[in-house]
């Protein structure tokens, strides 16, 4: 049945004629392992084309969708593994094709009638590392958006032609939509084609010659066929090679760095077989960093062009000698300059600190992908809206001259000249008691660096809070607890709610306004007047916070005594006129109070919990009971939900309210 | 056998395995949305109040709800269009009044109905089916021609509900999804 088909099939198409010289090709000089390096890469190009054209079938080329979607694609585990086959192929191929191209060097398999088979292929080895390349930024992470954006400059340095094609290339000034299109299409189907017609010259000419072995390199064997000899040594090395990149894509899976962002600090790395360009490029400065860039590497590929001819006109001993000078000074240089560039790298505590940083917002980002999904504005609002994310940096931004933001274990951002209180837990218990304490309120912690060190309430505490007695410490407590209270930190929901319970809120409260006599200075609900000192009702909370952060000078905070903070967002409603918009204000708040944004429940995240309150008294219990939300989920064409007292988690909650919904329903109902 | 047979199996052993480590993620991968369960069903949502139902004259509104696409995650999103048509009038209570409940798309082939409120039918401009406001096809014979749609419109799960606080009465719809073309009202999987 299938010999009929395969008569007729012959007969109407002849392939016979085609395949049976294939399998019926014998190797003059036997079998070799060298060979199996080319054929290998070829079974390693198909496999990095068939698992790109599998990717395509997920993948969306925008600056809005294009992370998104490879995160989708990552989200998937076959599809993860198939990108990382994807990934670690077109690395094995750049491997490959070094050791390929060295070897034909070594043996000299260039020589004629083998010229255009040298040709082809080292016109083939920079086509199929752009190909690679074109693909790094397909995911619109910062790195790849980083990469594209320093390789159109590269481009440009090219006299004459460069500016226009990194133009054409980039599709404008800036790295966008048009640059991820251009990519796209260069890296799925005009480098693609490019490289299948060269590789197609390449192998008819490889068939129509044969395998350059020359017969003088003293290894020949005797003659076998093809197939099965050949084959199997081939066979071989492709499995090993294919292995190592299956557990590579199975263990590690292709990286996804954070996506692309402007505000996000840059990668400058290009990936490691071009790090040799980078480090050449140091040598080269200014104007000149197209010598390094285009004419150095274009000068060596012309002189491998030029090694048939050479080796024709040379002597065989001369052109061995040469060849084995070529090859020792491109291993070396190569060798030399990537190896600075890494030992380089080894030794700046600043690039590893920022690679650090962008390996971190990479993971967060795809844990919010992964907790929330992501919003039609696209993956880059995920870390914009991520107060964990924004918040040390809004930190560092605006508030480190002044204030540190450290832990116990002096852990966290430090400020170099602390002029002005450690905001790390502020408002909390254990920063409150830290302020009454009589030695450290003085302290650089609080209030040592800052004007008021020698003012009123730096004196009172150290007046009428150095020797309390027990009835006094358990006031002071219950001041405390009060005060702390009014902030309402989701750290510390469980503690005040069993503080109001057992009336510990009230008797702070009383302790406030009668035993310290806390309003003298300063006023708490109705008790006490403005201006002498800050307002103490709702001390720490969002709404006190933004109205500090805000205008320090108003009248519910220094009015008169203001030290040196700026007012960084005193014109309502003209956000261009301020120092922080509305946005980062909330941000930064939402980070300095640790309420995260839709903390769903049961997530341990959150970096402020783990100190402990009141050490013992909280111990591993409930430290982070998240506000119990009941849901009309049912009844309602708009979600609605009940919330405790803690007022910030609601407006986020209202703007996922459907997810919020599922994740509550299951959760605390 | 001999190893010139020993080593064509064994080349091909090598070929075949690293194929299929391709090939079975790789169908895999684009067969994900064969096992991806559509979550069409069961969304209950008060949609409009009784108040403003008229008796022969269907209403139109929407069901929201987020969706995920792919990639994105749509929140409050329009995820379906229903018709409330309203049976009883306000001489029956409103506990015990009756609205009927369908959605908006032809059972033939999914396209939206629009309701005629000249000639009282809901009808499909994407082949011409036409249904009573019951929601039963309108009959062939007064139709002129076969009515394309295999079944009637779809009727949703609905009831006129009290709200606690404003003693307000809602209409309350559990939205579905169902397939097309078949005879019988069958929720999507």
């Amino acid at each position: 049945m299938l010999k009929k088909f395969r008569d007729w099939l012959d007969d109407r198409t002849g392939y016979r004629n085609v395949v049976r010289p294939l399998q019926r090709r014998v190797l003059p000089t036997g079998p070799k392992w060298g060979h199996a390096t080319a054929n290998t890469l070829l079974w390693m190009m198909l496999t990095v084309v068939i698992t790109g054209v599998l990717m395509m079938a997920s993948y969306s080329p925008s600056t809005t969708s294009a992370w998104s979607s490879v995160h989708y694609i990552d989200q998937n585990s076959a599809g993860a593994f198939l990108r990382g086959l994807h990934f670690y192929g077109s690395h094995a191929m750049i491997i490959l094709f070094a050791i390929h191209t060295l070897r034909v060097l070594v043996v000299a398999a260039f020589r004629a009638p083998h010229e255009i088979v040298w040709i082809t292929g080292l016109l083939l080895m920079p086509m199929v590392v752009v190909w690679a390349i074109t693909g790094n930024p397909l995911s619109a992470t910062q790195r790849g958006f980083s990469q594209i954006e320093v390789e159109g400059n590269i481009i440009a340095s090219t006299p004459v032609i460069g500016p226009i094609i990194q133009r054409l290339l980039i599709g404008g000034d800036e790295v966008g939509n048009l640059t991820l299109t251009h990519l796209y299409s260069l890296h799925i189907f005009v480098f693609p084609l490019l490289v299948g017609l060269l590789l197609a010259i390449h192998l008819h000419q490889v068939y129509r010659h044969g395998l350059g072995s020359s017969p003088d390199d003293g290894s020949g064997g005797p003659a076998r066929p093809y197939w099965p000899y050949q084959t199997v040594r081939n066979m071989t090395v492709f499995g090993i090679t294919f292995s190592i990149v299956a557990v590579l894509a199975w263990r590690q899976g292709a990286p996804l760095d954070a996506p692309a962002d402007p505000d996000l600090p840059h990668w400058t790395r290009p990936e490691w077989y071009f790090l040799f360009l980078f480090e050449l490029r140091r040598y080269f400065g200014g104007s000149w960093e197209f010598i390094a860039t285009a004419v150095i590497p274009g000068v060596a590929l012309l002189l491998l062009i030029g090694m048939p001819a050479i080796d024709r006109m040379a002597s065989k001993r001369m052109s061995a000698v040469f060849r084995g000078a070529i090859i020792l000074a491109g291993v070396v240089a190569w060798g030399t300059l990537t190896g600075a560039s890494v030992w380089r790298d080894w030794g700046d505590k600043e690039h590893q600190s920022l690679t650090a940083e962008l390996e971190g917002h990479a993971e967060r980002a795809r844990e919010l992908a992964d907790r929330d999904g992501i919003s039609p504005a696209g993956a880059i609002s995920l870390l914009r809206n991520d107060s964990q994310t924004q918040g040390p940096r809004l930190f560092r931004q605006h508030c480190v001259s002044c204030h540190s933001h450290v832990d116990t274990n002096g852990e966290g951002i430090v400020a170099e000249e602390p002029s002005a209180p450690n905001l790390y837990r502020f408002a909390s218990r254990e920063w409150l008691a830290g302020m009454l304490d009589p030695e450290a309120c003085a302290s650089e912690s609080y209030y040592g660096n800052t004007e008021f060190a020698e003012g009123d309430m730096v004196g009172s505490v150290q007046d009428t809070l150095a020797d309390l007695d027990d009835d006094g410490k358990a006031s002071l407590a219950q001041l405390i607890a009060a005060l702390s209270a009014e902030a309402m930190l989701s750290s510390q929901a469980a503690l005040d709610e069993q503080a109001r319970a057992d009336g510990t809120i009230e008797l702070g409260v009383a302790a406030m306004v009668e035993e310290f006599a806390c309003i003298e200075c300063h006023k708490i609900g109705d008790e006490g007047e403005l201006g002498a000192a800050p307002d103490l009702t709702g001390y720490g909370s969002a709404d006190w916070l933004r109205a500090l952060i805000s205008n320090p000078e108003h009248e519910r905070f220094y009015p008169d005594t203001n030290d040196r903070m700026p007012a960084f967002s005193a014109s309502d409603g003209d956000s261009s006129r301020n120092l922080l918009t509305e946005h980062d204000l909330d941000l930064l708040i939402r980070w300095l109070r640790g309420d995260g944004e839709h903390q769903p429940v049961g997530a341990t995240s959150g970096p402020d919990e783990n100190a402990s309150t009141e050490a013992g008294q909280g111990g591993r219990g409930p430290m982070r009971q998240l506000p119990t939300y009941r849901l009309i989920r049912t009844r309602h064409p708009r979600p609605r939900l009940m919330t405790p007292p803690n007022p910030s988690p609601t407006i986020s909650c209202l703007h996922r309210s459907h997810l919020r919904g599922k994740l509550c329903g299951i959760g605390t109902v | 056998m001999n190893r010139r047979t020993l080593i064509k199996w064994f080349s091909r052993a090598i070929g075949w395995t690293c194929a299929c480590i391709v090939a079975i993620p790789g169908i895999r991968f684009i067969t994900e949305p064969l096992r991806r369960r559509s979550s069409g069903g069961g969304i209950t949502q008060r949609v409009v109040q009784l108040a403003n139902l008229r008796v022969g004259e269907p209403v139109q509104t929407t069901i929201t709800g987020s969706r995920q696409d792919a990639w994105v995650r749509y929140d409050q999103e329009t995820i379906g269009r229903v018709y409330l048509v309203r049976e009883t009038d306000d001489t029956v209570p409103p506990e015990q009044s009756k609205v009927k409940a369908f959605t908006a798309v032809c059972p033939h082939l999914g396209c939206a109905v629009q309701f005629d409120a000249g000639a009282k039918t809901f009808n499909c401009p994407c082949h011409k089916a036409f249904f009573e406001l019951s929601g039963n096809p309108v009959s062939d014979s007064e139709l002129g021609y076969r009515n394309p749609t295999p079944r009637g419109m779809d009727s949703l799960e609905c009831q006129v509900v009290q709200e606690g606080g404003t003693g307000e009465w809602w209409v309350e719809v559990t939205y579905e999804k169902f397939e097309y073309g078949l005879t019988t009202k069958t929720p999507r999987a």
